[in-house]
């Protein structure tokens, strides 16, 4: 058969989320929406909706900016996230990360839900911008790269959820302000590699102003870019700095987000980098080892008008059926986001005018990003972190005395696809909820089948949004009839998940494209588990992967709602 | 976190005009540099004795823009607007900045002001880039067509067309339409980078590489032919902006009116290092050796870690002749970058000059060991291991100089430089 199924598992969480959306918790004031009345539950379209219950979960630390009177830089830019199994016990830990000493905070999932605080046990405090999760040594459990304003770290997991420094040993202290990292296999050697992609040459001396005058946070204009680094991992058994032999040092551009995918279909994995104020860059593997950009010919470097433009996060998705991965960046207040379509042969086009995602965002900055089926209708939605670096043009919120950053708060963004056109859901809780936010992951923390949202929060608590869509025909119940499948991927000869295995699966709608891997977004990583939502489709016809070494193999189809597990070498090669 | 006002707090610091009239727009003015605090201020008293004036409504507002504070500069051009309802700049300005927040609602304002000139090209143009933005772009091409008919040299409108074509998948049209706008304004970097994606559509990937290769030597920020809005920018009173301005002017090789901004700069904020070290580029690049040397001092002063400021300084002491400050800078340089090839260049010259001989060869090798990549760089580098030999040969130090002959043949050989025959030669010549 070749294919595993896995229990879906529900926590204690999911019952106190779903008491509180059926109103038989008293909500906390302000944070949850009234239930919908019985009526409008019945329409044909689900009503998406999350509610945050952070404040039931036990994720209680402020994740700390470090903003002072000299606007720092880095206390901006921060707020990095990871969820990860990182015990092996099933459920969904996290990682909050801050750019202030021993500002990170771990929190292990309990059965039952609830989340506890574990830094210090598992050998996880310390500061950073962002990470990387993956087995880098193949022994079967989760490691974390820490990405850093300062050298790099690397933490290996001793299988229980503790882990130990292994920063000297594997040479992984990269200099200079890195910020968010991707895990690819780019030589096929069975080991997963580290590219990470690097900011600026950061001065805290330098003094930046604008609105007349006014002291604010630097951009990166105001700093030269640095060049990114790949390190090849060496058996397992630490990294060699491979960037200048891979041609990544060509160019020293800000960069900020990243996503490593065979974007052309060769067979190789590429690497996408957004950059801040700096053309984006497509680094197309040669097959030997080298890269070359070819973001400009590919229309992936530059927006519609050939500006380059405020890159942060990236989300990455087959967002419209045509089984390619599709790009979304976020930017700067006063630039949309931009959707780059993936044409193939001739490479990417902007089309976010005729997918309608430049109006929502044109006032606002964002960080995360996440393509996700959040309401498992079967399309790609999107979800977008937001908060200024400057102050804003005008304020959404009246000055608090306390800190500055009421002239920085903004909300996030809910955008769902309609046949392509994404429109605008953010009008209700909790998406009106003002914050400076950064990090974004989409994950199914209490195993019901739909993916929630943690987002970091700069000076806030991280918040966790529960999934609580409801479907149609369901009355007011959140039992979900709208259908859905997780796929996870496992070499067994590698003993570990197949990053970056694309997927493409046979479903009554037509074939679908789904990968093997961490949802992109900003400064973060996620688990690699690929979601699809199903509809109103009780099962998939098959499954086709092509595996990161190249072997294409074939599976049979499976029943809706439950985590099948694909096996390489058990299915039919092709 | 707080919840979301259900108003935004536009005219929360608003000061009150006389009776009944629109309140004035004040901004947050707190750390504000006071030349711009005193403007304001000034337009603000202006106002509040003509309150019935459009245009004094107006020119505040262009006070508010060129500082930022957006959302007032919208307030006030609106009230200058209404007030002055035959003035083409008020409904022009306040477009271009609604623009910004939201395309669809910039365009009837967009409409409002070619009503009152319709030969404003930039005014049209921006309205067939909103039109664009918001998906209509049948309109879009026409008003890029209308705009081409006002200023046939209007690059924006032709890379308009140039776009349109693009996107509709026609990939030879549309490099021709931004053939002719690169070819008006070559400086222009998305105009270029458009086209070289056109390029690589049609099919020419080659001549794609060629012009995106070329592009990237281009600055970021493009600058438009528009008098009206220029003008607003110009109006900025504090020390970034004069700074900004002084960019511009120098990318159009303007160097005495970038030299003016930067000395108005410095007399609104001398503190600031980076006014002091764009004066010191301007002067050097207009031949003012000693006014340079002064200016790049007080940069380095004011903060002997602004990027670049150590280097300049060291260069700028040799330049003037001043052997012994010079070295003492470029060895600091060092300090702060080790891998400053160009210093190591300047301490090994210095060294030589003064006969340390010990200095010299160390910081060379040093040199060597970083392979520049530069190819001016490594030229001199080249050169200078070449003189080195050669004084040793005259010295009689024949293995050491061999030494210096074969690095500068491994720099040559791998910069496939024409150097590399004669320096064979040499080399040879020394080990007989």
């Amino acid at each position: 058969m070749g294919t595993r199924a896995l229990r879906p598992r529900q926590g204690a969480i999911a019952g106190l989320a779903l008491a509180l959306a059926l109103g038989c918790s008293a909500p906390p004031e302000g944070r949850v929406e009234p239930a919908e009345a019985p009526g409008a539950a019945a329409t044909a379209a689900p009503v998406v909706r999350f509610v945050d219950v952070t404040a039931e979960s036990g994720i209680d630390q402020v994740l700390p900016s470090g903003t002072d009177s000299t606007y720092p830089m880095p206390a901006v830019m921060g707020g990095g996230l990871a969820v990860f199994d990182a015990d092996g016990d099933g459920d969904l830990d996290l990682y909050v990360i801050a750019p202030v000493p021993g500002g990170n905070r771990f929190y292990l999932q309990q059965e039952g839900g609830a989340f506890t605080d574990a830094t210090a046990a598992a050998g996880l405090e310390g500061d950073g911008m962002g990470c990387a999760v993956g087995d880098l040594d193949n022994d079967g459990d989760l490691d974390l790269y820490l990405t850093r304003v300062g050298p790099d770290r690397l933490f290996l997991n001793d299988g229980d959820g503790v882990f130990a420094d292994r920063t000297e040993a594997w040479k992984a202290a990269v200099p200079g302000w890195s910020s968010s990292a991707a895990l690819l296999d780019y030589d096929r050697d069975g080991y997963l590699d580290v590219y990470i992609a690097r900011y600026v040459a950061f001065d805290p001396a330098r003094v930046c102003s604008q609105h007349g005058g006014r002291r604010d946070f630097c951009g990166p204009t105001e700093f030269e870019g640095l060049s990114d680094v790949l390190l090849h991992n060496l058996g397992g058994t630490g990294f060699e700095d491979v960037s200048a032999a891979a041609g990544i040092t060509a160019v020293e551009d800000a960069g900020l987000g990243v996503v490593a995918a065979d974007f052309d279909h060769d067979g190789e994995v590429d690497v996408y980098v957004a950059n801040d104020a700096d053309p984006n860059n497509l680094w197309i593997h040669q097959g030997d080892g080298r890269f070359l950009d070819d973001g400009v010919l590919q229309g992936s470097a530059f927006n519609r008008w050939g500006n380059s433009e405020a890159g942060m996060g990236i989300a990455v998705g087959d967002a419209d059926f045509d089984l390619d991965l599709d790009l979304f960046v976020t930017h700067l207040i006063t630039e949309t986001n931009t959707y780059y379509r993936n044409l193939m042969l001739p490479g990417f086009e902007d089309a976010t005018i005729d997918t309608e995602l430049g109006a929502a965002s044109l006032d606002l900055t964002g960080f995360g990003a996440a393509f996700f089926d959040a309401d498992n209708d079967g399309d790609l939605d999107l979800a977008v972190a937001n908060g200024a670096v400057k102050r804003r043009p005008s304020a959404l919120a009246a000055p608090d005395g306390a800190t500055v950053w009421s002239d920085y708060v903004e909300p996030n963004l809910l955008l769902l696809n309609e046949d392509g056109r994404f429109v605008d859901a953010s009008a209700r809780s909790p998406w009106t909820e003002l914050g400076l936010s950064r990090a974004l992951v989409p994950a199914d923390f209490d195993g019901d089948g739909d993916l929630d949202l943690v987002i970091a929060d700069l000076d806030g608590t991280p918040r966790l949004l529960r999934n609580l869509t409801i479907h149609p025909g369901a009355g007011n119940t959140n039992a979900p009839t709208s259908n859905w499948l997780q796929i996870r991927t496992f070499d067994p000869r590698l003993r570990r998940e197949a990053m970056g295995a694309r997927i493409t699966v046979q479903t009554p709608d037509g074939a679908r494209l789904v990968h093997a891997l961490p949802p992109g977004s900003y400064l973060s990583a996620g688990p690699a588990t690929a979601h699809l939502g199903l509809g109103a489709a009780e099962a998939v016809q098959g499954f086709e992967v092509v595996w990161p070494d190249g072997l294409t193999e074939r599976f049979p189809g499976a029943a809706a709602d439950q985590i099948v597990e694909l096996i390489r070498g058990e299915g039919q090669p092709k | 976190m707080t919840a979301r006002p259900l108003t935004v707090l536009l005219f929360a610091a608003a000061t009150v005009a006389p009776s009944g009239a629109q309140p004035i727009p004040a901004p947050r003015l707190d750390g504000a540099e006071a030349a711009v605090r005193q403007r304001l201020a000034s337009l603000q008293a202006d106002l509040r004795a003509n309150t019935g004036n459009g245009d004094a409504w107006g020119r505040y507002g262009m006070a508010l823009e060129a500082h930022t504070f957006t959302d007032e500069a919208i307030a006030a051009y609106r009230q200058a607007h209404e007030l002055s309802p035959r003035t083409f700049r008020w409904p022009y300005l306040l477009a271009a900045l609604v623009d910004e927040r939201s395309a669809a609602d910039s365009l009837p304002l967009y409409r409002a002001a070619l009503a009152l000139d319709p030969d404003y090209a930039p005014a049209r143009v921006r309205l067939a880039e909103a039109l664009e933005r918001t998906g209509q772009f049948d309109a879009a091409n026409r008003e890029y067509e209308q705009t081409r008919r006002l200023d046939p040299a209007n690059a924006h409108a032709h890379a308009g067309l140039g776009r349109l074509a693009l996107n509709a998948g026609d990939a030879d049209a549309a490099v021709r339409h931004l053939l002719r706008a690169r070819d008006l304004a070559p400086e222009n970097r998305s105009f270029a980078v458009t086209l070289a994606q056109a390029y690589a559509r049609a099919g020419d990937r080659e001549r794609g590489q060629q012009i995106a290769a070329a592009a990237r030597s281009l600055g970021r920020i493009n600058y438009r032919d528009d008098p009206i809005r220029s003008g607003v920018h110009d109006l900025a009173l504090d020390a970034r902006s004069y700074l900004r301005r002084a960019n511009a002017h120098r990318v159009h090789g303007a160097l005495d009116l970038a030299e003016r901004e930067l000395r108005a700069g410095i007399d609104v904020d001398a503190s600031r290092p980076e006014l002091h070290f764009g004066l010191a580029e301007v002067l050097a690049v207009s031949g003012d050796p000693v006014g340079s040397l002064d200016a790049a001092r007080r940069a380095y002063e004011l903060h002997p870690q602004l990027e670049g400021a150590a280097p300049f300084l060291a260069r700028a002491l040799f330049q003037t002749g001043d052997l012994g400050a010079a070295l003492a800078m470029a060895e600091e340089a060092l300090r702060l970058d080790a891998g400053d090839v160009s210093m190591m260049l300047l301490v090994a010259l210095v060294s030589a000059e003064r006969g340390d001989v010990v200095r010299t060869v160390e910081i060379l090798d040093h040199a060597y060991q970083a392979r520049p990549q530069d190819p001016r760089t490594r030229e001199g580098l080249i050169r200078l291991l070449t003189n080195v030999g050669e004084a040793m040969v005259g010295s009689g130090l024949s293995d050491a100089a061999a030494e210096q002959f074969e690095k500068a043949l491994d720099l040559a050989e791998e910069a496939e430089s024409l150097e590399a025959a004669g320096l064979r030669r040499r080399l040879a010549q020394v080990r007989r």
